[in-house]
Formats: structure tokens, sequence, C-alpha cells
């Protein structure tokens, strides 16, 4: 049974169709992030307009079928939102994945709830964390330009 | 398919790459189907870069094991395949 709840169908999905795959325009911030220990690598490209909204967001990069079905629907998460919010959303998911909150919180921001199963799976959860660390970083990077 | 590692006389020790699934959801898949193997850098990451490959998938086989669960791990790699599809 844990084995379908880590590999849902969206979770396929997302991996075999990733959403938001490519490189951004020019005009976004890119960071690359790496998880060493299993070799996924991933290229985050954000851009935030000036109401403070991330207008644009894409990936590319190469993983486990959990990295790259995370950084999808993070992708699809946090697209047209404020900068505060996927910041809040954020730090909640990777808490969460961590399981330090309910598992449930993650179904406020919609196929990302797909990710409950990976909590029953301590190494794994670092695969499903590495897009949003990489979130946090372009964040970061986009507040120090300013 | 690729296998790794190309000895003349060889142990039992198969490194693998199929398709473009990761070695982690490789092995979780197997690990699944009651099939242990081994995933990852094997403590051996600059092979890993002059391979080009992020892990691989290694299964070890001993006297012990017999050809029905050979044929049960080769049975699984396939499903593997359809499971996954090539992914990114």
């Amino acid at each position: 049974m844990a084995f379908e709840d880590l590999y849902q169908e969206i979770i396929l999905d997302h991996y075999k169709n990733p959403r938001n795959f490519g490189e951004g325009s020019p005009t976004c911030s890119a960071v690359e992030l790496d998880n060493p220990v299993c070799g996924d690598h991933i290229k985050l490209m954000l851009h935030v307009n000036e109401e403070g909204i991330v207008d644009e967001v894409q990936f590319t990069g190469s993983g486990c079928a959990i990295s790259m079905a995370s950084a999808s629907m993070m992708t699809e998460a946090i697209k047209g939102k404020k900068v505060v919010e996927v910041k809040a959303i954020a730090a909640k998911v990777i808490k969460t994945l961590r399981g330090e909150e309910p598992p449930k919180i993650l179904e406020n921001f919609g196929d990302v709830a797909a990710l409950q199963g990976v909590i029953k799976f301590p190494i794994r959860v670092k695969c499903a964390t590495l897009s949003w660390h990489a979130l946090e970083d372009a964040l970061a990077k986009i507040e120090r330009k300013k | 398919m690729r296998i790794f590692g190309e000895a003349p006389e060889r142990g039992g020790v198969i490194s693998f790459y199929l398709g473009n699934i990761h070695p982690h959801d490789m092995a979780q898949f197997l690990d699944n189907a009651g099939i242990a193997v081994r995933a990852g850098h094997h403590c051996a990451q600059p092979v890993m870069r002059k391979l080009n490959v992020p892990a691989t998938t290694r299964a070890s086989f001993y006297f012990y094991n017999t050809f029905e669960e050979i044929d049960r791990f080769i049975e699984q790699l396939d499903k593997a395949r359809e499971f996954f599809g090539d992914g990114i």
C-alpha cells in the first residue's frame, strides 16, 4: 500500500508530463541546486513583477520521479501568487514533508497534496524538498537584487 | 539498458541503468516486488561522473539465488519500464 501512496498517479503524471518545464525568459532570476546524495539537479527560473507577484516560473533538471514531480507541482502551486504568500507556502510544505506539521496541510496547495505519501519514506523526503529549497533560494536572490 | 563493467571474469554483481528511470525509483519499485537491490553512488561518485549517470542500480547474485528469482527480477524490470515510462 505504501508504495502506491508514494507513486500516486498524479505524481507519475507530473513526472511524465512536467508543467512549466523549460528555460524561462532572460528577465528571470535563476538558481541551480543539487542533491549530491542522489544526483538530482534542478534549475529554477523565477520572475516577480512590480506588484510582487510571481508571474513566471520555469524549471529544468533531472532526477527521480519524486523530485521532478514535486518541482512541477510546485510551479503550479505558486504561479500568479504574491511573494509573501509563496514564501509561506514554501516554508509550510518543507516543514510538512519533514513531518513537523500534519500531512493534511499539503491539501491546501493543489496537486502538492499527492506528496503526502513521501512523508512515510524518510530517505525520499529530500527528493521532494529539493525544488522547494530552490524556490527559497530564488526568492532570496530576487530580494537581494532589489 | 546500460550494464556497467566489462571485466571478462566478472562476478555476479551487476550495475545497470534502465531507460531514464532513476535508480532510486527503480530500487523502490523492485523493493515493492520483494527484490532487494542497492541504488545510488555506491561510494564511487568519480565513477558515476565518468559514466555520466546520476547513480546506478546494482543487483548482486549469489549461490542462494535461483533461476526463478532471476526470471522474476527481469519481469519486474519490464514492469518498471511500463510504470515509469521514459520520464524526464
